[in-house]
């Protein structure tokens, strides 16, 4: 429920954006974004550090990296796409506004469009999955995420799950995130 | 440099929050309200771009295969990873 309701304002935000003049300051999105972390590490202050979480983070990201190219991989064999392309746009991890800005710059604008859309629509597939999985998987609602555990994904994330699910999105989120324009760029040199 | 002013915000929150009360942002779902705004406005960003709205059709598809994909895989992974971890 909570993820439809999360998904409408995205459409409704589409909407608005296509057919009113009405526009927010560039800086709105970041001001609301640096709240979110903000208050986050204000709920987090809460817990006991624990340094045993070192290895569950790695463990994670390391399944967040190798499953997103396994994936890409697997998608391969049947894409018209360049399998260097597809990982190239598979290492935005969901920070699409970095991972698109690169590769329009490096390779080409299409490219760029599809690194753009398929990252916004790996943070919709985790606002989507994240209330529903939860359940299930709280490691998987993590590297479903990507980088943008640490961000956009932070808050339901933290909702959804336990203190030390959140501590261990906000660390994961941050070392796939210093990731993003490393792998990136080491797939456009593939090419 | 986004980057950056993220991890001193959230370093910074986890320092003065030891001082404050917090049960408030988890009573009154502040963070979940807050993430309605920030998809709101990724929602006007992408709407209001002429360029992005003209090249959706040929794109979105592509995109599509590649997030399914790369959401699959992880998925599969995280949840292999967690059952080998615990035992």
């Amino acid at each position: 429920m909570m993820a439809i309701l999360l998904l409408s304002s995205v459409v409704v935000g589409v909407f608005v954006g296509r057919w009113s003049s009405l526009r927010l300051p560039d800086w709105s999105i970041n001001v609301v974004l640096y709240v979110i972390v903000f208050l986050v590490g204000v709920d987090l202050s809460k817990e006991k550090v624990r340094f045993d979480v070192v290895k569950n983070v790695l463990l994670s990201v390391a399944a967040t990296v190798l499953g997103t190219y396994a994936g890409a991989l697997a998608l391969s064999f049947f894409s018209s796409m360049k399998r260097f392309e597809i990982l190239a746009v598979a290492s935005g991890f969901g920070w699409y506004s970095l991972s698109a800005i690169i590769i329009s710059n490096l390779y080409s604008a299409q490219l760029g469009a599809i690194a753009f859309f398929s990252n916004v629509m790996r943070e919709l597939y985790a606002i989507v999955l994240t209330p529903i999985l939860s359940r299930y998987s709280k490691t998987a609602v993590v590297s479903i995420a990507g980088a943008t555990s640490m961000d956009t994904l932070l808050g339901p994330i933290s909702h959804y799950t336990d203190r030390e699910t959140s501590f261990l999105a906000f660390a994961h989120g941050f070392v796939v995130t210093m990731l993003v324009p490393i792998l990136v760029n080491l797939f456009l040199a593939f090419r | 440099m986004l980057l950056l002013v993220l991890i001193l915000l959230f370093f910074l929150g986890f320092f003065v929050g030891r001082f404050l009360r917090t049960d408030w942002i988890r009573k009154y779902k502040v963070l979940i309200v807050l993430t309605f705004l920030l998809l709101f406005a990724l929602g006007i960003e992408i709407g209001s771009n002429d360029d992005v709205v003209s090249k959706l059709e040929s794109i979105l598809f592509s995109s599509f295969m590649v997030s399914t994909f790369a959401i699959l895989g992880s998925f599969i992974f995280a949840v292999i990873f967690e059952r080998v971890s615990k035992k």
